[in-house]
């Protein structure tokens, strides 16, 4: 079974976290303040970037003080009602067995849109009425939407822990592994990460698992990737991947949102899948990531999301025999080049429908389609009737330029 | 394997609604014996312990254990369309599926997926009581509409021969005396007298729900530790909750 390293090697106790040992400090202050009463500060905001730890922290925390967890996430924001009901609640209430309660509201910069609102407003009351410890965490605490409730808490930084600690971590993990890592090969690892120690692990599980020996020539191939080579990455996970669940986590990888990724993916299909039935299949996939993508876009259910992905990445992989058949570079969607070069042509092509719409009675879509191919034609070809046409549909020079070039 | 049949829906029905207070999604444990379930509520602050013995069903044939999850509230909407009718439960494993079927004027087959079976295996809370009372559901439940008129949360002790509830709310106040030998207080054993604060939301949604499936209920409690109310069931098995109180703040 597929274990991500990052979840494997999860600290348990607050001894295993990297780093931050002042900010742990504060924390554990801060809830030895609560075996006196209810101490000033009720709520304790948690931040920092990603992937340094924020909330293994919190649930060591729990674990080693033997507390009950109360979690919630950015999906359990949605509605002011479902907050009240699950985290209001376990504020106000103690336990069934005895333990002490400790809520975590993470994910916090998840919270968007309007309804959300008042996600942030009803929070903000739950951690000034709470009756046991409530723990706040996100990336950015300063964001304007944050500005009341930050007043009701102890404000706690997450620092990125250095290269030096990340190291010691990956080599730990190395040991564990039985793989024979060379230093420069780890302190490249680490460097890379710019302080994540997430993203430092889910680099080292991808370059050594199933290696007996990881050397600087491993990864120093990743050198001074910049997005474009990222991307290549990614698509390299997606179409090649072992299994879906690899195929899956690329989509967190990449540095391109969902809807560029997907122009990435049926940009290159077909350049690396030679074999026509295994392409068919693969665009198969594509096409109903497609479907998905453009329901969640009418409806707004973003809990489509997921299908939409999933069919995207996961969808190709399996859909294939991933053998490469030699080296094939990856290229950069041509769509995407046409649509932006494209536009000027777009702009002139629809001021010309609109014209065709007033007199016609036709959308100026249909126009375009239907009637633009034929003016064309006499405008290439019959200057006379064309002057008649351009007059009565009160067309413009560029428009009349633009419909007498040749293609 | 997995196929049970109740001759009249209504009862097993009042049992899933008052399961359904607290649970949306319930694990059911299913075993040559039985079936039961134990579950907490999203914020832990409840739990349901629920058992209902093969002898309480018409039929009952089940080979093995299995872990069964379904959305109980699903399931509700099926069995409020059966009435007094009769229905049958069977688990299609293969697919994963549970197939109800109503039989009354015309025959029924609905058939609902089953969900991921959860697998937190949930304790009974060890507490002492030093609190037992053995009260009508019917008397309770008053008592707890009375209250809920002027407060979320109500107070309750015991003390001698009687429990009294109290609460108050921002403009009102409340005060309930149950005498031991009145209609509502059956029985009451004190060994030391006792007081804990709940929410009347839980409370009397719990009461309402359990007192179409039980007469009389045995309440249980300490000083500011949870409560126990097992609500006696006319079948062979139990319907029990324990509510965690709240956190008194001096």
């Amino acid at each position: 079974m597929y274990i991500p390293w990052t979840l494997k090697y999860k600290p348990k106790t607050l001894s295993e976290v990297i780093g931050n040992r002042a900010a742990i400090e504060k924390i554990l202050g801060w809830i030895r303040e609560w075996n006196r009463g209810i101490p000033k500060r009720r709520a304790l905001f948690l931040h920092g970037p990603p992937g340094v730890g924020k909330t293994v922290t919190i649930e060591a925390l729990a674990n080693d003080l033997d507390m009950e967890l109360i979690e919630s996430n950015a999906s359990d924001y949605r509605t002011a009602d479902a907050v009240r009901r699950i985290a209001g609640r376990a504020s106000e209430y103690s336990t069934l067995f005895g333990k002490r309660r400790l809520i975590l509201f993470d994910e916090l910069d998840g919270i968007t849109g309007s309804a959300d609102r008042g996600g942030v407003r009803i929070i903000t009351e739950v951690a000034r009425k709470t009756r046991c410890p409530l723990v706040l965490i996100a990336n950015n605490a300063y964001d304007p939407r944050f500005s009341t409730l930050r007043r009701h808490c102890l404000m706690v930084e997450f620092k990125k822990p250095s290269k030096t600690e990340i190291v010691r971590h990956l080599k730990r993990i190395c040991i564990h592994e039985g793989i024979e890592a060379e230093e420069s090969a780890l302190r490249f690892i680490a460097e890379r990460s710019g302080g994540d120690v997430r993203s430092a692990v889910n680099d080292l599980q991808a370059l050594a698992q199933g290696k007996r020996r990881l050397t600087y020539e491993d990864v120093s191939w990743l050198a001074g990737r910049d997005r474009k080579e990222a991307i290549f990455n990614v698509l390299r996970m997606i179409f090649y991947a072992k299994d879906a669940e690899t195929s899956r986590r690329a989509v967190n990888m990449a540095d391109v949102d969902p809807d560029m990724l997907f122009e990435w993916i049926y940009e290159n299909l077909p350049h690396q899948i030679k074999d026509p039935k295994e392409l068919a299949a693969t665009m198969d996939a594509l096409s109903k990531a497609d479907i998905y993508r453009k329901r969640v876009r009418t409806t707004q259910d973003w809990s489509l999301i997921s299908y939409f992905l999933d069919l995207m990445t996961a969808g190709v992989t399996v859909s294939w025999s991933r053998r490469a058949r030699g080296w094939t570079p990856f290229k950069f969607p041509d769509r995407i080049r046409t649509l932006s070069s494209g536009k000027g042509e777009r702009a002139i092509l629809s001021a010309i429908g609109m014209k065709i719409r007033r007199r016609c009675h036709i959308s100026s879509v249909r126009a375009i389609k239907e009637v633009i191919p034929y003016l064309k034609v006499i405008f290439q070809n019959n200057p006379e009737m064309a002057r008649g046409l351009a007059r009565w549909l009160d067309l413009d020079d560029s428009m009349v330029r633009y419909l007498s070039e040749k293609d | 394997m997995f196929s049970v049949r109740v001759a009249d829906a209504r009862a097993f029905r009042d049992i899933l609604s008052a399961i359904s207070t607290l649970v949306d999604e319930g694990t059911f444990y299913i075993t040559e014996e039985g079936i039961r379930l134990r579950a907490m509520d999203p914020s832990r602050v409840a739990m349901v312990d629920f058992a209902m013995n093969k002898s309480a069903f018409d039929e009952y044939v089940s080979s093995g254990e299995l872990k069964m999850c379904i959305d109980i509230g699903e399931l509700l909407k099926l069995l409020r369309r059966a009435g007094r009718e009769s229905v049958e439960l069977f688990l299609d494993e293969e697919t994963g599926q549970l197939k109800v079927t109503i039989r009354g004027k015309y025959t029924r087959t609905f058939s609902m997926p089953t969900l991921e079976a959860s697998e937190e295996e949930v304790p009974t809370p060890r507490i002492t009581f030093n609190v037992k009372a053995t009260l009508t559901t019917d008397g309770l439940h008053q008592a707890l509409e009375d209250v809920s008129l002027v407060s979320e949360h109500v107070r309750i002790e015991a003390e001698g021969d009687r429990i009294v509830m109290n609460a108050k709310g921002e403009l009102m106040g409340v005060n309930i005396e149950l005498d031991k030998g009145s209609d509502a207080l059956i029985s009451l054993e004190v060994k030391e007298p006792s007081r804990a604060t709940f929410s009347l939301s839980y409370l009397s949604e719990i009461v309402k729900a359990a007192a179409s499936t039980s007469d009389v209920v045995t309440m249980e409690f300490s000083t500011d530790m949870p409560i126990r109310l097992d609500f006696k069931q006319q079948y062979d098995g139990k319907l029990i909750y324990y509510l965690a109180p709240r956190i008194e703040v001096e």
